[in-house]
Order: structure tokens, then sequence, then C-alpha cells
């Protein structure tokens, strides 16, 4: 049995889903409302653990999962505590802090077990720590734009060695919709001059150099082998096709050798087995690490380059190898 | 300043991309909503969950439901 933990409405996970089916490999797949207390009992009797899942009515063993596919869903825990107390003093505080701190050992846990039973991806590394990352790729020799996390303007101009209309500004972290007035607004990389105003001071930001592109590189890559797009756009995002006003050309590329291996050996290092990273190639042929999302899209690339990366993905839940 | 949902002292501890503005969004606000990129013929296929789709405060929402095999 595989187990597919989903969004619902991602179509990468109903492509993936149709390739098992054509395998007749048997799966369950769980979205999101299905996985809050999906625990139902950690055993250890007579030296042996074993780990149960209640879904619905129906409870499995994690033994029983032959492999898991960690697919932008979470297990995750929490007590009712929260709903039915009302007291709102400081004890009531404290009590909803430690049962946050119980919940996450809880849930660790639990999606570690799933995932030293054979995993792809891990919702532990869903998120990884950016600036961590554009350490390791500098360490393996990958050029990384200039970069500055600050609180104030100033400081940009002195240090990013290019035109102030050239830098870009993003996330420290991952995007986070903002909610308001029945629409939702998220942070994508923007050219500080596009922003209606540029206050002076603020809470710490992430400013690049916006290198000057030939074309974007997404590189999708799964067990070491890696399957890389050439993106060309115009757009400070090669992927926001309406920043262009025009269809995105997307084209199969082949990695060298050596940028191969030092992705492989920053893949090592950052302890991901799959995910999809970002690069950007200057106008000098030089290649620019920019980031790597653990769990992000990788159903156009697929597409645009006809990689079946639906199928491989479905071999490797399958059989635990991809096909060469 | 009058168009931000956060005054100045708010801005301050706010990252530089991270504000909200109010024309901003009503810049947005009614432009036609992309459809999702799914094909017609995984809408109805038994596997794929997506019982129906709806309009829901603007945004196309999918209804899904567990599936096994």
């Amino acid at each position: 049995m595989i187990l597919i933990l989903s969004e619902s409405n991602d179509v990468s996970t109903d492509f993936v889903t149709e390739w098992l089916q054509h395998l007749q490999v048997p799966f369950k797949r769980l979205h999101q409302d299905d996985l809050r207390n999906a625990l139902d009992r950690i055993v250890w009797k007579d030296g042996r653990l074993e780990v149960y899942l209640r879904i619905g009515e129906t409870v499995m063993a994690i033994s029983d999962i032959s492999r898991t596919w960690f697919r932008r869903a979470y297990i995750d825990h929490q007590s009712g505590f929260h709903k039915v107390s009302h007291k709102g003093n400081a004890l009531q505080r404290q009590m909803n802090t430690l049962l946050s701190r119980e919940e996450k050992d809880l849930t660790r846990f639990v999606a570690g077990q799933l995932a030293a039973n054979g995993a792809l991806s891990n919702q532990l590394y869903y998120q990884v720590n950016k600036l961590e990352v554009l350490v390791a790729a500098q360490a393996i020799g990958f050029k990384i734009p200039d970069t500055i996390i600050t609180r104030d303007m100033q400081d940009i101009a002195n240090c990013i060695d290019a035109d102030p209309e050239q830098v870009i500004t993003k996330s420290i972290c991952d995007m986070y919709p903002l909610q308001w007035d029945g629409t939702a607004q998220i942070q994508p990389t923007t050219l500080i001059s596009d922003l209606p105003s540029q206050p002076q001071r603020f809470y710490y930001s992430l400013f690049q150099q916006k290198v000057d592109k030939k074309y974007e590189l997404r590189i999708f890559f799964l067990e070491q082998q890696f399957f890389a797009a050439a993106i060309f756009s115009r757009g400070t995002d090669g992927r926001d096709i309406y920043a262009d006003n025009e269809q995105v050309r997307i084209v199969p590329f082949r990695l060298p050798d050596m940028v191969r291996e030092k992705l492989a050996s920053l893949c090592d290092r950052i302890g991901l087995a799959s995910g999809s990273i970002d690069m950007i190639i200057d106008k000098q042929d030089q290649y620019y690490f920019i980031e790597v999302n653990p769990a992000g899209q990788y159903g156009y690339i697929s597409l645009a380059c006809n990689y079946h990366l639906d199928r491989k993905i479905a071999e490797y839940l399958a059989y635990g190898k991809l096909a060469v | 300043m009058e168009n931000l949902l956060f005054d100045a002292e708010e801005l301050r501890e706010l990252p530089f991309n991270c504000r909200l503005y109010k024309n901003k969004i009503k810049e947005h606000a009614g432009t036609k909503q992309r459809k999702p990129m799914l094909q017609e013929r995984f809408v109805n296929s038994a596997h794929h969950q997506n019982e129906h789709m709806e309009l829901y405060k603007g945004f196309y929402k999918m209804i899904t439901r567990i599936i096994s095999t």
C-alpha cells in the first residue's frame, strides 16, 4: 500500500495516481482534512514498535505502508482543548504551549516513522531554510546573487553593486497568502522599484541583485536524477507568464556534468531526495543558484519537456527506484 | 499613505514586500479568475476526485473526497 499525502487540488497527484492505477499498485490518497489527529496509537510491545494511523473508520499500521509520498500535505495533531477552554487566563495559555510542544514532538515522530519506512520527500523538509541553502550552494561552488537582509533602505545601495532599479525583494521563508477582503496576496519576487512606495525603515527583509539573465533553469530532481528546463522570459520570475504578456518558452535543457555533480552534492548536503531547483544563467553563461523548493510544482516542466515525471514518480513509489 | 492597510508605525515592523495595499486589492478585485489547469477529461474521471468545482468568493474551489484502490 502506498500512502499519498496531498493537497486536494494538486493536479500532479492526479496524474501520479492515474499511473499507479495503470501499474495496478494499491494506494490511498489523503488530503489535509484527513490528516488532523491521524495517529491512532503508538505501541511498543515485546520490543517491537508499531504506529497505527486512523483514516476515517480504518486503522492501518505504518508497517503495512510500503512507501509514503509527502506531497504538500501535513500529518498534524491538535488537541481540542483550545476550543473547550475559555478561561483566557495564564494557565490556559501555558497549557496551550504545553500541548503545542507535545503535539510537535508527536507529529515529528509519526512523520519520521513514515519516512523511515520508505518515502518520497518528507513533511519535515517541506520548508528548507533558504539562507542555509544559499550558504551550502556557495560552499559547493555556485555563484549566488549579491544578497542583503536589512531593516534599512540605505544599506541596500551600499551592499548591492547594481542599479537600484535592478534590485529584487523576496520572502526569507516561503510565500504566505494574506487573505483580506475576499482576495489574497502573496509575496512574489518583486523589483523594489515596482512597489508603490519604498519606506526607509522596515522589518528584516531580503534584497537581492537581479541577475541579468539569459534564461532561467527549473530543475526537478529525484534520487540524483535531474530533469532541467530552460525558461525564456523577460519577467522577474520566469514562471510569471503575465509579466511578459506572452507565452513563456520552456525547453528541455541538458545540464553540464560539472553543474549536475555540484547539484547532487548540494542535495546530499541539505538532505533532499526530491525537489525543484531554480537557477539563472547570466549573459556571460555563469550559473547562479537561486533557491530550492522541496515540494515545488513540476507539472509544467514535465509537460513542456516531455519528461513524464508523473510516471517516473509513480514507478518510484511502486518499485522504490527510477527506471533509467 | 491613506491607501495602506497599515499605518506608518506598523509598516516599520513589517517586511518590505509583505504589505497589503488597498489600491492593489481594488486593482485586482473582480478580475476574471484563471481557470485551474484542469482538463475536462480529468474532471469526470473516477480517480480524479474532483466531484465539482464552484466559484467561492471569486476563487475556484475544488471539492474532493478520499479515494483508494
